[in-house]
């Protein structure tokens, strides 16, 4: 290694290194094919090709054809439009999740990183005792205590995830904090306030967008086997999970019914983890890659 | 000796552990708003006849008192009854354990084999196919639904092939043959995602351990390759590899709940959500704290083994 | 003596980002048996990088591209892998900077001994532990047999680099090539290590031993010969006693007259102005020029040649000819 003598360590806040910004082909797939489901979901009433809940009678297990492009279901129903607003279902509580769980771990993890001591014992106890519990227990036994609307599976998944996120956020927060810049600030006396929100929380957030766009995925995932397991969503509602229940019935005669579904959640999952697995190369190629 | 006295301090330091787990799981299910009676019931339920279930299940004795009563129960090896069906726990647990315990170790075995060796040879060869191929499958392999994958598999080989069964299970004592053909399609489903997961962190790790300056000295001794790479750097790359397979196992032991529902076999998993469903006390309890008795006997096992590959950890 | 290596022209290329850097430049110089060659620079020079491109032991973004490196007769560089990896810590061996991070942690020192007499001399586990125990000795490592179960974490750094040396002696090489053997050591253990490395020349006459270091006190202590390396280049090469009495490079009379002792307290130590050159931006003509002393206008439009300025004294700068 060459070091050229002299080296001023730099006082400045490095400027969201986004300077530094190495295409992904990864995270631009990821994205790509993200955005496409996102723009389905929210246009699912517009682009389907039929209603979803609609049944003809004379059609039954069709499979895949000019007019129904994933076949038809026992009732007639179109594979295709169920698909696009069974994604409604799962991307709205993927989101709603990870909306939530940024909402708690930021603020906790970057109190418990920043302000270090007691505050930190406060609340990484919880955190650790909530982690050691099997989650899929918990998520059972919480949506059957709970019930099973959507925003509930969106609290209980969020709720499981979040040691995770302060977890990430506490220790991105106490690598930022260690940082000559940090100091730098504070000489020039800026309150802790204004250091944590300006200064150190920017520089910190790069691990924890990796999380949420995993916890995405996860989401996704979640909402799709309890939905599957009678836990989640609830019929009428749609749902990719429900469909892969009840087309477990029909599926020797019509496999179409079950192999799209759940294609369709693979993709979408497949894309949040293409994303953050982009991201983690493009942010910080030095990362614990797992 | 080191080795010996390290094992019997984590012995010891397992006692209030599973303590504080016999605690924690009582509290905890009937923490869950519900009440067996009625479970039990039904529409039937009046109050006189919660009111008997509840003497009779022991259910109005205060709490404190029903922890101790239970909890003497349980080391003495009386696991109390299902509410429903009256058929000692014990009866349920030896029924099912064996089940999730083949599983297990089927699909572990599954994972291992496959991971293991991709991850190595990835890490070796940055770039190269088992590289990619390790890719393909760490991220395939999460992104996949593990119930779907199940179907699928069921779908094309067991109903399109016909050469395995689609569900059911069959006791090992039974029929050997029979009993691997049942568990192997829900094998290779679990595998799938543990694979997916350890090839990631084989092939972190030892990429990190071969960028180490010993690794470079060993090369500089004029080593083989496969010395070098399977003796000195997977040894010492060893320890994640571990961690990544012993909290696998930690929640393989729980039971894969949907495995076990898509597959119809008889698991610990689908006891436990069921009992958990139906506020079957004893059920869920003794469920519960034979799990994390595996829990914990798996993670000494982790530990052992770590003081086995590190001998820095030997010596304190 | 008779010549051991004789390195012509030797080139290695770094590629980092699409560029690529010549890290080591046309290097050329010859070994000799019983002889101790010090090659000596600054950091980032490529000395390090010259070291271990003899054992072709490069990450894979660097490359050979040019050169020959003869040992005993035959060219290193065109040697299949396979064959390297038979010639490396039998007739070629390497002491690395830091024995802290040489050694593997999770096993035992005779196991790491051992394994090199069983590659390279074909002997059973029970002899190679036997000779282990001989070698340790050898270094001055006491009780040696009970050692050898020992793991490197058990032993401080100045008997680690021990073991490491007891590692490369092990199958006797014709070349050992030391990097910065003492750098990373504490000042006391330091002077121990080089006093092994003395016994060791003098014991082993037919071994030619390459002590790559920017320490010229080691240089004067142990080295019989020494080779200047400014960016990637020899600038000037000769015996211990005409380079520290007659340096004939400006960059080497600066490096001189920059050492302590030397100084003996005149005013301030002086200090060569300017930084090392990145090796992916040299200046153009003679590297040294934008920071030498005796700079005139050739320098920087012309690429010295060494020019011998007695026998065995060779110095690469346009004030004595082209």
């Amino acid at each position: 290694m060459m070091a050229a003598s002299g080296d001023v360590v730099s006082i400045e806040a490095p400027h969201r290194r986004r300077s530094s910004l190495r295409r992904s082909a990864a995270m631009s797939a990821g994205l790509v094919i993200a955005a496409a489901l996102v723009f389905a979901a929210t246009f699912a009433p517009y682009i389907a090709p039929a209603d979803p809940t609609s049944m003809d009678f004379q059609a039954p297990f069709h499979p895949p054809n000019r007019a129904h492009p994933f076949g038809t279901d026992n009732f007639g129903r179109d594979v295709l439009s169920r698909v696009l607003f069974g994604y409604r279902t799962s991307l709205l509580v993927g989101t709603g999740s990870v909306a939530l769980s940024l909402v708690g771990g930021i603020p906790l993890g970057l109190l418990a990183g920043y302000l270090g001591g007691a505050v930190d014992h406060l609340i990484m106890r919880p955190m650790d005792a909530l982690i050691a519990f099997p989650a899929i227990l918990l998520t059972v036994a919480l949506a059957g205590v709970l019930g099973t609307s959507t925003f509930v599976l969106m609290i209980v998944i969020a709720v499981v995830y979040l040691p995770i996120m302060v977890r990430t956020m506490r220790a991105a927060v106490l690598a930022v904090r260690a940082e000559p810049f940090v100091e730098g600030a504070r000489a020039r006396g800026a309150s802790n306030l204004r250091l944590a929100l300006r200064h150190v929380l920017p520089n910190a957030i790069d691990p924890v967008l990796i999380q949420a766009s995993i916890l995405m995925g996860i989401a996704i995932l979640i909402e799709a086997t309890l939905s599957f397991l009678g836990l989640g969503t609830q019929p009428p509602n749609p749902s990719l999970g429900l469909m892969l229940a009840d087309g477990r019935d029909i599926m020797r005669d019509a496999p179409w019914v079950v192999v799209f579904p759940g294609l369709a959640i693979m993709l979408a999952v497949l894309s949040f983890n293409l994303t953050a697995d982009g991201l983690r190369d493009v942010l910080d190629p030095k990362a614990d890659r797992i | 000796m080191g080795l010996v006295r390290f094992l019997a301090r984590r012995l010891l330091l397992t006692i209030p552990v599973l303590f504080g787990m016999s605690v924690v799981v009582f509290l905890l299910i009937r923490l869950v708003p519900g009440d067996p009676a009625q479970v039990i019931l039904g529409l039937r339920a009046t109050p006189e006849g919660l009111a008997a279930i509840h003497r009779d299940l022991g259910l109005d004795l205060p709490l404190h008192r029903q922890y101790v009563q239970w909890l003497e129960n349980f080391v003495t090896g009386n696991m109390g009854q299902d509410y429903r069906s009256h058929v000692p726990v014990i009866v349920l647990l030896r029924q099912r354990l064996p089940v999730t315990l083949e599983l297990a170790a089927l699909s572990m075995l599954l994972s291992v084999l496959i991971a293991l060796p991709l991850g190595v040879a990835a890490a070796v060869r940055r770039g190269g196919t088992a590289d990619r191929a390790a890719t393909l499958l760490g991220l395939v392999g999460i992104s996949i639904p593990d119930f779907w994958l199940a179907i699928m598999l069921i779908l094309f080989v067991a109903l399109g092939l016909g050469v395995l069964p689609s569900s059911g299970f069959r006791p090992l004592v039974d029929d050997v043959a029979a009993n691997l053909r049942s568990l192997l399609l829900p094998a290779v489903t679990l595998a799938a995602g543990l694979a997916a997961v350890l090839v990631r962190m084989t092939r972190a790790s030892m990429a990190e351990v071969l960028n180490r300056e010993y690794i470079r000295f060993t090369r500089a001794k004029g080593l083989r390759e496969r010395l070098v790479v399977y003796k000195h750097a997977l040894r010492n790359a060893s320890i994640p590899i571990i961690t990544v397979i012993g909290l696998q196992s930690g929640y393989l032991l729980g039971g894969a709940v949907v495995v076990e529902q898509v597959f119809d076999l008889p698991g610990l998993g689908s006891l436990t959500v069921n009992a958990t469903l139906e506020r079957n006390y004893p059920v869920v309890q003794a469920t519960a704290m034979v799990i994390g008795l595996m829990f914990v006997a798996v993670n000494l096992a982790t530990d052992v083994a770590y003081a086995l590959l590190n001998p820095r950890i030997r010596a304190e | 003596m008779r010549t051991l290596l004789e390195v012509r022209n030797l080139t290695t290329e770094f590629a980092t980002d699409g560029r690529r850097a010549r890290v080591v430049d046309h290097v050329t110089f010859d070994l000799r048996a019983g002889e101790i060659l010090g090659l000596v620079g600054e950091s980032g020079c490529g000395k390090s990088t010259t070291g271990f491109s003899l054992l072709r032991l490069l990450p894979s973004n660097a490359d050979i591209v040019e050169g020959e490196v003869w040992l005993d007769g035959e060219d290193l560089l065109r040697k299949s892998d396979e064959e390297m990896r038979r010639i490396r810590g039998s007739r070629i061996a390497m002491v690395f900077q830091d024995p802290m991070t040489s050694l593997d942690p999770s096993f035992p020192v005779g196991d790491q001994l051992a394994e090199v007499l069983e590659e390279h001399r074909g002997m059973g586990r029970p002899e190679a532990l036997e000779e282990a125990a001989r070698l340790l000795r050898s270094v001055g490592i006491s009780s040696p047999e009970a050692r050898l179960r020992a793991y490197p974490h058990e032993f401080s750094g100045g008997m680690r680099q021990r073991i490491v040396i007891a590692i490369t002696l092990a199958c006797d090489p014709q070349v050992l090539v030391a990097d910065e053997p003492t750098t990373a050591l504490d000042v006391t253990i330091q002077a121990q290590t080089l006093r092994l490395f003395r016994t060791l020349n003098t014991e082993r006459r037919h071994t030619g031993i390459l002590l790559i270091t920017h320490d010229l006190g080691v240089i004067a202590q142990l080295c019989h010969r020494v080779a200047v390396m400014y960016a990637g280049e020899i600038v000037e090469m000769g015996d211990v006693e005409a380079i520290f009495t007659r340096p004939a490079h400006p960059y080497t009379q600066a490096l001189l007259a920059s050492i302590p002792a030397r100084a003996r307290g005149r005013g301030a130590l002086p200090a060569i102005e300017g930084t090392v050159p990145n090796p992916m931006a040299y200046p153009s003509g003679c590297r040294f020029h934008p920071r030498c002393p005796k700079v005139f206008a050739d320098c920087p439009q012309l690429r010295p040649q060494p020019v011998q300025l007695s026998p065995g004294h060779t110095a690469a700068c346009l004030l004595y000819g082209r």
